[in-house]
């Protein structure tokens, strides 16, 4: 094991870590995890979501898991599955099923620089949850090292499986404070034949509208992104080939076959360098137009809607932040409005300046089976301490 | 005789009219869709979340064992008292309580049948996915329990993707919401680990389900074949062509027979295997589809393909597959179903294993298989009235277990684990494993006092549950007046 | 060994394994829709059986009343996986009932006295039934009604609301050889619905058949079946199977779901007697419902304006498996809009003599097909079963509705 401390470490929800660790092995981490010598350890991968929650409680190491949790990616391209390490690259993942013709359809921001280990632990889809939800539903099992040294597994490598309780969904999201992932059996499906298709709507409620309409006339788009644009709205779809004519037929605006720009800055939208502040909400349909109103308020950078996926996502850049209390009060309020229709809001990226004014989470009204769970499977908060919802 | 103060307790909280008691109300109880039976003390029929609550609260302060139960149509025993104590049925909630076009939700009582969910969906154009064979009968309070699948599950995946919150009574008698109305609740991920833990952390008192829209054209194709292993190449190869059909079912040549003298579906009497394919989505899409698969199923030796698209002609298509099951009661006074899993590309492997098994037993075996995701349903043909068959017949499903773990697969793919299989969870799973998951239930509260010896094996009083002849007749005529 | 008073009569065995607790019929059992208890469903009786003929329990009260609840309706059957053979389960084990200590003993007493000498004589029947036409017809109908003393007359005043306008009777008369298709008249169908046969007969020649009532027939034996009188049904049986057999008729057609059923049973009824049971099969193969009878066959078509609601009777949907055969036949009427509810092949109540013996549960029935009719507001009402129409009537009159009620023939007959 490695002090690597050559590079200036990276931040943690703006807090810098005491140290630095990459084990090389799967022992090593385990002796790591064990070893219980008062500090919190904070289990990174990619580093693609460093930025997210609260920060953690000293004193904390950033423990980098990739050198201890690489390896082999099981692929069996006749089950449909493959068992990962939970230290591969998504990138390089994708690279593998797609020489079978596969794929694993993630793609929270940045994905190609993640590991799968990072992205089940943070939870957050992409473009693509619009058709196949969250990262969640793909995992089929998972080794999980908890936080007293013991590798534990639920679930298995079959695709359809309901031996044991479905710690997988447990796990999943948990930004790792119960158990840092250490391998996972997963779903993949075949790659189709997709295109991608770029157009305006004049207003959100229009482009809501052709959202609705795509779904309802069955055309299963894969993605559907809308993005604030001077004077309107721009959208793109994915859709399979053979559906383009009929969409065409029934969407009444123009549809135009696009490259994969736009879908990248949908994708990626919040998680650029200079993007300083970034909020998702999870409204229900009827609130997206009131949740868009409340961030366009704060006149933001930019604004993401997934209408099929019910998911609102600003950001605003670093020269251009509202006002702590202005964006703690209007936050507060879209929370509370959002909670009515069980919604929510996360600040994902969150300024130095607004910490202390933002809980970058919100109330959750299951904090006390929350901190069960968190007791139950990590009692001495070990793993990413105060880092979750509700300081977990 | 069901003890006075528990009595009293239950009827204080649901009222006299809504406790049964009597041995003879009883005996249904004591058994749900398998083998294993227990008698409850006292049957109780709560109408509220409310009601629900002190029926839990007071057999907790009783320490009497709680178990839930829907429509009593489950295959691993998992409504079936245990321990004894108290069944908590949800037959008295059954109110669909709002279906949402715009959200395309809707938020039903745990009581209400699977089915009827559907119907009311199907008013504004929706439908909900999960299709348990059992939907006509079915609740959903149950599928969330087992994390139901169905034929279309393939696709569109099981109970856990289509329910997106739950309000709940814990086990230790503690109302909360887990997940919500809303697509993506804080923080960790609770309703996902309610959804298929069986009735042992609770029972959710409303259920919010996601409802899609009806496809636009759906194309049944029924493929014939002399065995199973042509119609399993067939599989891998639709599947290797990049399809991912609605629903993929396969039945071998047992259940042919036996279809064919229940239900008269047309079946050649040569016929080895047969393939349901189903494809949906626009039509467009649906005509490519349903090409790649006809030619799939040429090129690995079907010798007929039907093909259906009227809902009354895809229905007759699917009637053998619907029925399979029972029309084996045609053939052997009693069968034992069983629900294993393994890799797909294992299926004609584990087949042969499965016949091994069962002939070492002497019972005859029809396989039907939900072939898309390698889950096998062997159903061994036997006649309890032959002494000692029902224990061999359960001695067989344990070697057939095995052999599905072996080959990498698991217990169950949707039948849950219950108490049919708890004593097997040590062959998938190592003892931290296990402890591992037994830390779910402390989370809960009231850690193994609800619904008992389910899904983990556990320490004491959960042996043999006796078919409790015995126990009834000793307790004389005078228990019945 | 078995818990059985009647060793003879006792369910089979075979058929009470043949149930494996599926659950799959829970739902489709009208008395469990009502009640939500699984001791009053198909699997809780079948259950309830097992247990008796096993000597885990006796045969007590308790256990008689949960079989006495069943309706019968067989809507279980239709759902069955696994073929159980439900009514000749319940008829058999009610045919228990009488052998061991009683339960409601002298109700049961009066039921199987009229089930015997009242219903299954045709003078007698005649005579009783004489009064109550002239009632359902006179003006002191409208008096009575309105002075609420039907509602102080338990049963009767229950009878009295699911009685329509009974037309005049139409009896069996006609010699042997008359035709070829011989219609099967009834015990009450002929008193109380003379009307209906009289369409039957009009409609069934408009397809070309050559009809006759040839004399001789009786009741069919269901409501003694039902009751567990087997050996009363066997008798009425017999006796229609000779006189059937004398009439020398092709086909036997049936307009009354309830008798269709029981006769196309007989060859089971009497499966046990050497000297019935060649004959009781062939003049079941011989059995079809009016429905069953038109179907594919070339029937001008009738005319009848408006909504119709047809509502299946249980024992032609679920035991005879007939439930297209009427409604393409509404279908091709002109002028006819056919319409669904919900719940419309589920049990009305009425169920033989049900209404009489459990009219709590019938009542509740009722009110779901009332609270359909009030909500889907059909012009008329169609079904193939005189005791349903009974039970319609009242639930027209419940829903607070205009709309007739009208049997299949009546309604095929118009135009």
């Amino acid at each position: 094991m490695s002090e690597a401390a050559a590079q200036a470490p990276p931040l943690v929800a703006g807090r810098a870590p005491d140290s630095f660790v990459a084990p090389a092995t799967l022992d090593e981490l385990r002796d790591l995890v064990a070893e219980r010598d008062g500090r919190t350890l904070v289990p990174v991968g990619g580093g693609t979501q460093l930025a997210l929650g609260n920060a953690p409680r000293e004193p904390f190491a950033l423990v980098d898991v990739r050198p201890a949790l690489a390896g082999e990616i099981e692929h069996e391209p006749a089950d449909l599955t493959a068992v990962v390490p939970a230290g591969v690259m998504l990138g390089e993942l994708d690279a593998q099923l797609s020489a079978a013709g596969q794929r694993l359809p993630l793609d929270p921001p940045h994905v190609e620089q993640a590991t799968i280990g990072g992205v089940l632990a943070v939870g957050t889809g992409g473009p693509l949850r619009t058709r196949h939800g969250l990262p969640r539903d793909f995992v089929l099992g998972m080794t999980v090292l908890r936080a007293d040294g013991e590798l534990v597994k639920a679930g298995g490598r079959v695709v359809k499986n309901v031996t044991g309780y479905d710690l997988m969904r447990l796990w999943c999201g948990s930004l790792g404070t119960i158990g840092i992932v250490t391998s996972v059996a997963v779903r993949v499906l075949p790659r189709v034949g997709t295109i991608d298709l770029r157009f305006e709507a004049a207003s959100l409620a229009v482009g809501q509208a052709l959202a609705e309409t795509f779904l309802r006339a069955d055309l299963r788009p894969e993605l559907l992104e809308l993005t604030r644009q001077d004077g309107g709205w721009g959208g793109i779809v994915r859709l399979a080939e053979g559906a383009v004519p009929k969409a065409t037929e029934v969407a009444g605006t123009d549809l135009t076959p696009c490259g994969d720009e736009e879908y990248l800055a949908a994708r990626d939208l919040g998680f650029g360098d200079g993007d300083a502040l970034t909020l998702r909400a999870a409204c229900a349909t009827s609130a997206i137009a009131s949740a868009v109103a409340a961030v366009e308020a704060l006149a933001p950078s930019g604004v993401l809607v997934r209408p099929l996926a019910r998911e609102v996502r600003a950001t605003w850049e670093a020269g251009a932040l509202p006002e702590a209390e202005e964006v703690a009060g209007a936050a507060g309020r879209m929370r509370t409005a959002l909670a009515e229709a069980g919604g929510g809001l996360v600040a994902e990226r969150l300024p130095a300046e607004l910490r202390g004014a933002l809980d970058p989470w919100g109330h959750s009204p299951n904090l006390a089976r929350m901190a069960a769970v968190k007791a139950a499977f990590d009692p001495d908060g070990r793993l990413n301490a105060s880092r979750f919802v509700g300081g977990l | 005789m069901t003890p006075p103060e528990l009595l009293k307790a239950m009827r204080e909280v649901v009222g006299g009219e809504h406790v049964l008691h009597k041995p003879e109300d009883l005996l249904v109880y004591e058994l749900d869709g398998t083998i294993d039976r227990s008698l409850p003390e006292a049957v109780v029929f709560p109408a509220t979340t409310a009601e629900v609550q002190g029926i839990v609260r007071a057999c907790n302060a009783l320490n009497v064992p709680v178990t839930p139960r829907g429509a009593g149509t489950g295959l691993s025993g998992g409504a079936v008292p245990a321990k004894q104590g108290v069944v908590l049925a949800t037959a008295r909630m059954r109110r669909i309580l709002d279906v949402d076009p715009v959200e395309r939700t809707a938020t039903v009582e745990p009581g209400v049948p699977n089915i009827q969910l559907s119907e009311a969906a199907a008013e504004h154009g929706l439908f909900y996915a999960p299709d348990p064979s059992s939907q006509k009968a079915c609740t959903i309070g149950g599928n969330v329990a087992e994390n139901a699948g169905g034929p279309h599950c393939l696709a569109l995946g099981v109970t856990t993707n289509h329910v997106i919150g739950m309000e709940v009574v814990t086990a230790s008698g503690e109302v909360e919401w887990l997940g919500s109305r809303g697509p993506e609740p804080l923080g960790y991920d609770l309703r996902g680990l309610f959804i298929g833990s069986e009735g042992t952390l609770g029972i959710a008192t409303k259920v919010v389900v996601r409802l899609l829209p009806v496809p636009e054209t759906v194309v049944t194709l029924l493929a014939i074949f002399d065995d199973v292993e042509s119609a399993s190449e067939t599989v891998s190869a639709v599947i290797g062509a990049g399809l991912v059909p609605a629903a993929l079912e396969m039945m071998d040549r047992v259940t042919l027979q036996a279809a064919e003298a229940g239900l008269r579906c047309g079946y050649p009497p040569d016929a080895g295997a047969v393939l349901l394919v189903e494809l949906d989505g626009i039509e467009e899409v649906v005509r490519g589809q349903v090409t790649q698969a006809r030619a799939a199923c040429n090129e690995h030796g079907a010798t007929e393909i039907r093909t259906a698209t009227e809902p009354a002609e895809r229905e007759l298509l699917w009637k053998g597959r619907k029925g399979a099951i029972g029309a084996l009661g045609r053939i052997a006074p009693n069968y034992y179903l069983l629900d294993g899993v393994v890799p797909r590309s294992r299926l004609v492997e584990t087949m042969g294993d499965v016949a091994r098994i069962a002939e070492g037993y002497g019972f005859p075996v029809a396989n039907v298989f939900h072939a898309g995701d390698g889950n096998l349903h062997p159903c061994l043909l036997f006649d309890e009235r032959e002494e000692g068959a029902t224990a061999r017949v359960l001695e067989a499903g344990g070697e057939i277990m095995r052999v599905c773990v072996d080959a990498g697969g698991a217990l169950t793919g949707e039948h849950g684990v219950g108490y049919e299989k708890h004593r097997f969870m040590p062959w998938l799973y190592s003892e931290a494993d296990l402890e591992n998951m037994r830390r779910v239930r402390g989370v809960f509260g009231n850690a193994g006092a609800f619904n008992p010896c389910k899904v983990l094996p556990e320490g004491t009083g959960c042996g043999e549950m006796a078919h409790q002849k015995g126990a009834l007749a000793a307790a004389g005529p005078d228990a019945y007046v | 060994m078995t818990g059985w008073p009647l060793a003879d009569d006792a369910p089979d065995t075979a058929d009470l394994a043949k149930c494996v607790h599926c659950g799959l019929c829970v739902n489709a059992c009208p008395t469990y829709a009502i009640t939500g208890l699984e001791v009053e469903s198909p699997r809780g009786r079948i259950h309830l059986a097992r247990a008796v003929a096993e000597e885990r329990i006796p045969l007590t009260e308790a256990v008689q009343g949960h079989w006495e609840l069943c309706l019968q309706c067989r809507a279980c059957e239709a759902v069955c996986p696994s073929g159980v053979p439900y009514g000749r389960i319940m008829e058999r084990a009610r045919a228990q009932v009488d052998a061991a200590p009683p339960a409601k003993g002298w109700q049961r007493r009066l039921r199987r006295f009229g089930l015997r000498n009242v219903i299954a004589r045709p003078w007698v029947l005649a005579a009783a039934m004489a009064p109550v036409r002239w009632f359902a017809r006179s003006p002191l109908r409208r008096l009575v009604q309105a002075s609420g003393v039907l509602r102080l007359m338990g049963p009767l005043g229950r009878l009295e609301a699911q009685l329509g306008r009974p037309g005049r009777p139409f009896r069996p008369q006609d010699e042997a050889g008359a035709g070829n298709v011989a219609l099967f008249t009834g015990c009450v169908m002929g008193e109380l619905f003379g009307d209906v046969h009289r369409a039957s007969v009009r409609v069934l020649q408009r397809s070309g058949a050559s009809v006759f009532a040839p004399r001789g027939q009786g009741c069919c034996g269901a409501l003694s079946a039902h009751d567990g009188d087997l050996e009363q049904a066997r008798r009425l049986a017999r006796a229609n199977i000779a006189s059937f057999e004398a009439s020398g008729a092709e086909t036997i057609v049936v307009n009354s779901a309830g008798c269709g059923a029981a006769m196309k049973e007989y060859g089971e009824l009497l499966a046990e007697d050497p000297e019935y049971a060649e004959r009781a099969e062939a003049l079941a193969g011989r059995v079809v419902d009016f429905s069953e009878y038109l179907a594919g066959r070339d029937l001008p078509p009738g005319r009848l304006q408006g909504r119709v609601a047809y509502q299946d009777a249980c024992h032609l949907a679920h035991a005879q498996g007939i439930s297209a055969e009427p409604r393409a036949l509404l279908g091709a009427v002109e002028g006819c809009e056919l319409i669904e509810t919900e719940g419309a092949d589920m049990c009305c109540g009425a169920a033989g003599i049900y209404s009489l013996i459990e009219p709590g549960m019938s009542a509740e029935l009722r009110a779901r097909k009332a609270a359909q009719f009030e909500k889907h507001l059909p012009d008329i009402i169609v079904t193939a079963n005189p005791g349903c129409q009974m039970q319609y009537e009242a639930a027209v009159r419940e829903a607070g509705i205009e709309a007739r009620v009208l049997h299949l023939a009546e309604a095929l007959d118009s135009g």
